[in-house]
């Protein structure tokens, strides 16, 4: 819980735009860790058992959180390719989590879900958004890929197909997830570290 | 304002500590009737929209989106520019109310005092006309698996009509509109469509169809569905007519949602008796043959013009064009030098392509020029480029071909059918402007056809098929038209030369086999006609014309005294047409001339079962009597 929360306030501190929001983040954040301190017993994330889970307790090389709503088109058109990409990467090490921040989307909504789309990884309800937050994730879909010491080294959209919302390519030209996915694996710099996702907003269902 | 304010908001709030408070913006106040009325429509269970917004749960679950995809007026979808022409059904935020929605989301998304809430919509899942009097449905539901590029199929549904009916109107329902993305909807007469089938029943790839008709009796209506549109009742004297055993192509995009889906579509078709009094007519502006965009060029432009030879109103619009197209502009200019816009398409997005109706009827003075600009960029710069790197792109039916395409539905203004007069005259300023034009010669050529000058024809169907030597309808109309004006030899030659463009193009087959019967080539003509029976089995006059040709054959046979392969002629025929006398009798006779005499009696008791009339029959009967002496 410290390793998270120092984590937590560390990557907070490389993105914000500026002097004053930067100290009203630090307020919240500090608030945040006050709240999370009192309230631990179910901050989360949960399985779909309704257990507590640690996804920064693995061993694996790489870990990915997808972030995914059930009633984002967006993401569900990604499904096939989350799933390839997920193929890809079997037995060398790389954890794909499929995390649900939606506290409104139950367990079995989830299951049917995953199973429509044929969707890969292990599924996470995160209600109060813990992921959400330490990932820095603002929309569904979108992808976090922590390495093995668990550092953020990338964060964004699966690949560039879409430019905006109803704005897409007929195919994609740069698969950053794989690519990022590749470079923590291969111990080398992720191309680029952020990118721009296109979907549905996180910030809707908080 | 600080006192309302809870924790998440503070940063908001001391960036606009200079601006005075704003009014608050509440949901059940200010932003569900916009919603309701402007969203519901689609975002609602088994509409288009892939959410639902029919609440305040539903439309705060996507608050910031919404405030996003209206601030850039990707929602609602509605391509043209405001103020270039007045569409009914127009689907378009004014700035003020994209900005309400703006400062709601800005404010917190809140719910606000229920207390003046609007009513919650209510929507019919029913056929939105009511019942049709007929339901078409597509021959085998449609399975469309999760990945892959977008798919632009074409489903033929036949109409099993005992009678001709006028048709008002035509619901299509998209059977899963989450994939389903828009839909025109083709009449086809001469079942031309059938011939792109690679099975019966299965439908065809392509995002465009091109079809051709008998006889020069255009169906002038955009028969067409996308998301959220209500059915168009055509108003009274603008039926059209829905024959027995005609097709109808429903042309679909269709947009892969993630996992399979699938598409069965239907059509609901409404009558009326109230029978065609006014002949609109639709008039297209195109210039495809000119499409040879080089990669990489930003602004390749495509332009066509018609003047108006007769006063006209324009009713509706459809411009189309495929992926590379950007602005789009339809335009007249009018007698008196002034513009007058009928469609601007700043950004043109071929998901959202559809029909605009306008409010009022645009008038069109005669002497007005109708324009098309269409300007296309095959650069990277466009995201919607279906080829990286771009490469050159031509004109064509796959998605990585263009066209450029505006339809103008037109009535002339007065009294009775003047389309012919327009076709013409359309089409001859085609062809003073591009003397080669497929189309222009094509149509040119069927217009002198129709009116029985086959002669005058033949030119213009021979340009057409020098133009497009692969189009076997050019080939096929150049033989007939030779056949019409009498030049037998050069017909059959010009039809087997059709069907080595394609041997499958059954009409084809049919005019050769009817000129070799016009030239007394029987055994050709039976044989062709024999394969266009195997081909379209259903075929009465070709049944008709296979019999006379066996019939005429026998009697040319009996002349020249083989009675032998006249009795096989005739017996052939009797097998297609077995309840006619006169055949019955042709048979008997040669059979009686070989002394067959049994058999012979067998014809002739047939013929006069079928026709107890039937004297010469009775006199044959009673002559073989006579002379075995019984």
């Amino acid at each position: 819980m410290s390793y998270f929360i120092a984590g937590y306030s560390v990557e907070l501190g490389l993105v914000l735009p500026s002097k004053r929001v930067h100290a009203t983040f630090i307020l919240g954040a500090m608030l945040s860790v006050v709240l999370s301190a009192s309230a631990r017993v179910a901050s989360g994330p949960f399985d779909l058992a309704g257990k507590t889970r640690d996804p920064f307790a693995a061993t694996g090389h790489a870990r990915v959180f997808l972030f995914v709503r059930t009633d984002c088109p967006i993401t569900n058109r990604y499904a096939p390719e989350l799933h390839r990409i997920a193929a890809e990467f079997v037995g060398r090490g790389v954890e794909f989590w499929l995390v649900y921040p939606d506290a409104s989307e139950t367990a079995s909504a989830i299951s049917e879900h995953m199973k429509a789309y044929n969707l890969p990884g292990e599924p996470l309800r995160d209600p109060h958004h813990v992921l959400v937050k330490r990932s820095k994730a603002t929309v569904s879909p979108e992808a976090a890929v922590f390495d093995g010491a668990n550092r953020l080294l990338y964060l964004g959209r699966i690949d560039d197909r879409f430019v905006e919302l109803g704005k897409s390519r007929l195919a994609p030209q740069t698969h950053d997830l794989e690519l990022s996915i590749q470079a923590v694996l291969d111990g080398r710099p992720v191309p680029q570290a952020r990118t721009r996702a296109i979907g549905c907003y996180l910030a809707d269902i908080q | 304002m600080l006192a309302r304010c809870s924790l998440p908001c503070l940063a908001l709030v001391s960036s606009l500590s200079v601006v005075a408070a704003p009014k608050p913006v509440t949901f059940y106040q200010d932003i569900a009737p916009l919603v309701y009325r402007e969203c519901a429509p689609c975002h609602r269970p088994g509409e288009s929209g892939p959410f639902p917004l029919l609440n305040y749960e539903d439309v705060k679950r996507h608050a910031a989106q919404i405030a996003d995809v209206t601030k850039r007026r990707f929602m609602p979808p509605w391509l043209p520019e405001h103020g270039y022409g007045e569409f009914a059904e127009e689907r378009r935020l004014s700035e003020e109310q994209i900005e309400r929605i703006q400062e709601w989301v800005r404010q917190g998304s809140i719910a606000g005092s229920t207390a003046r809430a609007p009513k919650p919509p209510a929507f019919s899942s029913e056929w939105q006309l009511g019942k049709p009097d007929l339901v078409l449905q597509i021959p085998h539901p449609y399975e469309l698996g999760g990945e892959g590029p977008e798919v632009f199929w074409n489903f033929i549904l036949t109409v099993p009509l005992k009678t001709s009916q006028w048709v008002k109107a035509i619901e299509v329902r998209p059977g899963n509109p989450r994939v389903f993305h828009h839909a025109n909807v083709i009449i086809d007469r001469s079942h031309t469509a059938r011939r792109l089938e690679r099975i019966r029943g299965e439908g065809f790839p392509g995002m465009d169809v091109a079809l051709e008709e008998e006889t020069f009796d255009p169906d002038s209506h955009f028969l067409s569905w996308k998301p959220g549109s209500r059915p168009v009742v055509e108003p009274d004297g603008m039926a059209w007519r829905a024959d027995p055993g005609m097709d109808l192509v429903l042309n679909v995009h269709l947009k892969r949602s993630g996992k399979t889906e699938i598409v069965n579509p239907a059509i609901g078709i409404y009558f009326t008796d109230k029978p065609r009094t006014k002949f609109a007519m639709l008039v297209q502006l195109e210039r495809d043959s000119s499409i040879d965009v080089p990669p990489g060029e930003k602004d390749f432009v495509v332009t066509d013009d018609f003047r108006a030879p007769m006063d006209l109103t324009v009713l509706a619009v459809y411009p189309h064009a495929h992926y590379l197209a950007r602005l789009m502009e339809g335009y007249a200019t009018l007698p008196d030098g002034s513009r007058k816009w009928l469609v601007r398409i700043p950004d043109w997005d071929l998901n959202w392509q559809g029909v605009y109706r306008f409010k009022e009827p645009i008038a069109l003075p005669r002497g007005s020029v109708v324009s098309m600009r269409y300007h296309y960029d095959n650069s990277t710069d466009n995201v919607r480029n279906p080829s990286n790197p771009p490469k050159e792109v031509r004109a064509g039916n796959l998605a990585t071909d263009e066209m450029g395409h505006f339809w103008l539905q037109v009535l002339p203004v007065g009294e009775g059918d003047r389309r012919a007069v327009l076709e013409e005259s359309l089409m001859l300023q085609r062809l003073e402007k591009y003397p080669a034009d497929f189309s222009a010669n094509y149509n040119i050529g069927d217009l002198l056809l129709s009116k029985g000058d086959a002669a005058g024809a033949i030119p213009y169907f021979e340009r057409a098929w020098k133009t497009e030597p692969s189009s076997v309808v050019a080939a096929t109309e150049l033989g007939v038209a030779l056949f019409g004006a009498s030049r037998l030899p050069e017909a059959e030659q010009q039809l087997k030369r059709a069907l080595g463009v394609d041997q499958k193009y059954t009409d084809a087959r049919y005019d050769l086999a009817s000129v070799q019967a016009s030239s007394g080539n029987w055994e050709a003509a039976a044989s062709q006609f024999r394969q266009v029976l195997t081909e379209r089995p259903d075929d009465a006059k070709s049944w008709q014309h296979l019999v006379d040709v066996l019939s005429l054959w026998g009697e040319e046979l009996v002349k020249a005294g083989d009675f032998e392969r006249a009795a096989a002629r005739f017996r052939e025929a009797v097998v297609y047409r077995p309840k006619d006398a006169g055949l019955r009798m042709s048979l008997g006779a040669a059979l009686a001339r070989m002394g067959r005499m049994g058999e012979a009696r067998t014809e002739f008791e047939a013929a006069v079962r079928i026709d107890p009339g039937f004297q010469a029959a009775r006199r044959a009967l009673a002559a073989m009597e006579s002379q075995t002496g019984k």
